[in-house]
């Protein structure tokens, strides 16, 4: 074309008509974004579609690889109002045949079903929720009603949204080691005490993100500027317990608090060469499964006591002075600790003093039974559980010794497990008084839980290396990424040759209880026995209750060193608390014997 | 009369500020054309792709819930005492093989 040949003007109208078009559409920009403006943004946000992608929490399995804890896909349902009128106004379906095959797959009565979208109507909302935690069947079933009048077209109205359920199968079993999930005080779903409180972070499901861009009809625009977030699975948690074990502990210990009539009760069942626990009980207990009944009811069910309540163990401390003792040299087990023997009570102050003479108890360390008995070795000393022969033992090493001792046990330390616990500190060396290295001398005064006690009779149980308590074995991350525990000494805080002397000592301590006739069997097990009874102290004011802790310790002097394991009950009724004590201890060990192959002498 | 004719010539003929407008015309003219063309184009090619999209996406949620749902059924049936139950009474295993049952609480625990 030959631009000369186009006239002027006709130049002049196109650029004109250009000139026009430009200005209609600033006129145009000029009213979409500043002039309706709110009403084209609120448009625009109709076409942008902003989906979470659900994942799932992960789930926490035993030391076989069967579960305690999985989490399932289930379906909340959502009838939306503007939907099921614009339906009926269209022709597609009625109410009546909506609310008819919606209540049909949902077990309900269609009365009910129209009362719930009246009440919702009324209310003011349009999305009500009909249904929740659906299984996927149901979900399925559904979704794919279709309507009367159009077979081939879904019945409009239902909305789906992912929910899930958590699941535990072997419902109280381990309760305490496994805890809950469930809803916190400020209405957040979360793992709640136990494994899934402690591995929350763990264990949660990171929830995908997506964003979509439709069009009027509801189709989607494809974007390539968003790259969509995925979603993370929670990791899976392998425990060190044992089922098997964890069974028979559990039966034996629900029947010894129900037998004995004690508050409560918990046992720790440990390998002492590793440090894994094997079983961990605790009595009262719950089905996790329905955590809010109990929430209710006997929130106190929740409480781990046995890694949670640190209290005071009585004699089992003795085990801690005398190693002590022995590990310094200060005496051996033939050392004449009591030449003269006592007379039930010794005073440790000078008893003339007026305090002393007015508040005797206070000056003075007596045994459980306050009778005489003559000349006392240390060994004796400890198999008898003799509180004046263990105070004149502790006066040899003397209170640094001792401290420095119950230290190296890691008394007054946290165990280190991976779960919520509480501890209660070891009072200071520069704050003891005259009575403290008397009372730590026979394990009163200072507390610990149950398994921090045992924890540290692991340095006891295998040869003097005490080993960290550990309860997760394995962490399997999404991609099959493993993470395995490993065991770890934590302390050494005496020598083989010690914890041999202690464990020979021990030994004769659990023949002597042994002496029912249908005990007689147990003979042929070299194990390490020793008990402990303190008074409760009062929660309310100072002093000491009628109440009794009533603890119970053995572990296996086996070369295969195969278990310790130790029993609290907590105020037990009865004079015969401390045996029935024993009692539950044998009843478990009976059960674990087989199962765990401990050798026979 | 020449000067007048030359005068009207002059008139006629375009200058250069002329030849500009129509150059930027025609170039507006075709870069109109050419962006109405590529955006219908564009708009189709996409929103085919976001059909195809729709469908994968759709397909990928159904398997992952398929997925979880297979998942979770593993995992009810992958329980201790499931797995007891099913060697005891459909390989037909004897208890000792699975537990040695030496306690009375075990043996209550067999029984129920």
């Amino acid at each position: 074309m030959n631009l000369s040949s186009i006239p002027v003007n006709k130049i002049r109208i196109i650029l004109f008509f250009f000139f026009i078009m430009f200005f209609l559409v600033i006129v145009f920009l000029f009213r979409w974004q500043i002039v309706d403006e709110k009403k084209f943004e609120a448009m625009a946000t109709e076409r942008i579609k902003n989906i979470e992608i659900p994942a799932l929490r992960g789930s926490i399995y035993a030391r076989d690889g069967s579960t305690l804890a999985f989490s399932e896909r289930r379906f909340d349902i959502y009838a939306y109002l503007l939907e099921i009128e614009r339906a009926e106004s269209y022709g597609k379906q009625t109410r009546e045949e909506y609310i008819s095959k919606v209540s049909k797959v949902l077990d309900k009565k269609p009365e009910d079903l129209a009362k719930l979208l009246d009440d919702g109507k009324s209310n003011g909302s349009v999305w009500i929720l009909i249904a929740t935690k659906l299984t996927y069947e149901k979900k399925e079933e559904l979704v794919n009603l279709k309507r009367d009048n159009e077979p081939n077209y879904p019945l409009e109205g239902n909305f789906v949204e992912y929910t899930s359920k958590r699941i535990y199968p072997e419902k109280t079993l381990a309760c305490h080691v496994i805890g809950y999930y469930g809803y916190n005080d400020i209405s957040q779903l979360v793992g709640m005490a136990g494994i899934e409180g402690y591995w929350e972070g763990s264990l949660k499901a990171l929830e995908g993100f997506q964003q979509e861009q439709v069009d009027s009809f509801g189709n989607i625009i494809t974007i390539l500027d968003f790259t969509p977030i995925e979603e993370q699975r929670g990791v899976d948690i392998y425990l060190t317990i044992d089922v098997n074990l964890q069974k028979i502990i559990e039966s034996s210990l629900n029947d010894g608090v129900v037998k004995y009539q004690a508050e409560s009760g918990a046992a720790v069942l440990i390998d002492p060469k590793t440090g894994e626990i094997l079983a961990l009980a605790n009595y009262p207990n719950y089905d996790p499964n329905e955590y809010q009944k109990y929430a209710q009811e006997r929130p106190e069910v929740f409480n781990n006591i046995a890694v949670n309540v640190p209290y005071e163990f009585g004699s089992v401390g003795k085990i801690f002075t005398v190693s002590a003792a022995f590990e310094e040299h200060k005496v051996t087990p033939d050392t004449l600790i009591l030449p003269n023997g006592h007379n039930g009570c010794e005073f440790f102050l000078d008893k003339d003093r007026s305090d002393c003479q007015e508040n005797p108890n206070n000056c003075r360390v007596c045994t459980a039974d306050r009778l005489p008995q003559g000349p006392m070795t240390v060994a004796k000393g400890l198999i008898k559980s003799d509180n004046i022969a263990l105070y004149h033992t502790a006066k040899e090493i003397g209170s640094e010794l001792l401290y420095k001792y119950l230290n190296a046990f890691r008394i007054g330390y946290p165990s280190g497990v991976e779960l919520y616990e509480s501890y209660s500190y070891l009072k200071p060396l520069e704050k003891w008084n005259e009575a403290d290295l008397v009372t730590y001398s026979y394990g009163h005064g200072y507390q610990a839980t149950l398994l921090q006690l045992i924890s540290a009779l692991t340095g006891v149980a295998n040869d003097g290396k005490m080993l960290q308590p550990y309860i997760v074995s394995k962490i399997v991350e999404p991609d099959g990424t493993e993470k395995i525990m490993e065991p770890k000494v934590i302390s050494q805080p005496i020598s083989p040759e010690t914890a041999r002397i202690i464990g020979g000592i021990l030994n004769q301590v659990y023949k002597n209880s042994l002496y029912e006739y249908w005990n007689r069997d147990l003979l042929k097990y070299a194990i390490a026995m020793k008990s402990g009874t303190a008074l409760v102290p009062y929660t309310d004011r100072a002093g000491y209750s009628e109440d009794i802790n009533a603890t119970y310790i053995g572990y296996d002097l086996s070369n295969e060193k195969k278990f310790i394991l130790g029993v609290w009950l907590y105020k037990p009724k009865g004079t015969l608390s401390t045996y029935n004590t024993r009692t539950v201890w044998i009843n478990m060990f009976r059960g674990i014997k087989n199962y765990l192959d401990v050798p026979e002498q | 009369m020449q000067k007048l004719v030359e005068y009207n010539e002059s008139l006629n003929k375009p200058s250069i500020f002329h030849k500009i407008q129509k150059q930027v015309a025609i170039i507006l003219g075709i870069v109109l054309v050419i962006a109405l063309g590529a955006n219908l184009s564009l708009l189709t090619f996409l929103g085919t792709k976001g059909d195809e999209l729709s469908k994968i996406r759709n397909a990928q949620e159904q398997q992952k819930l398929i997925n979880d749902l297979y998942r979770s059924r593993i995992e009810a049936l992958n329980v201790n005492t499931e797995i007891d139950k099913q060697a005891r009474d459909e390989l037909k295993m004897r208890k000792s093989d699975i537990i040695i049952i030496d306690s009375d609480n075990l043996k209550r625990i067999a029984a129920k």
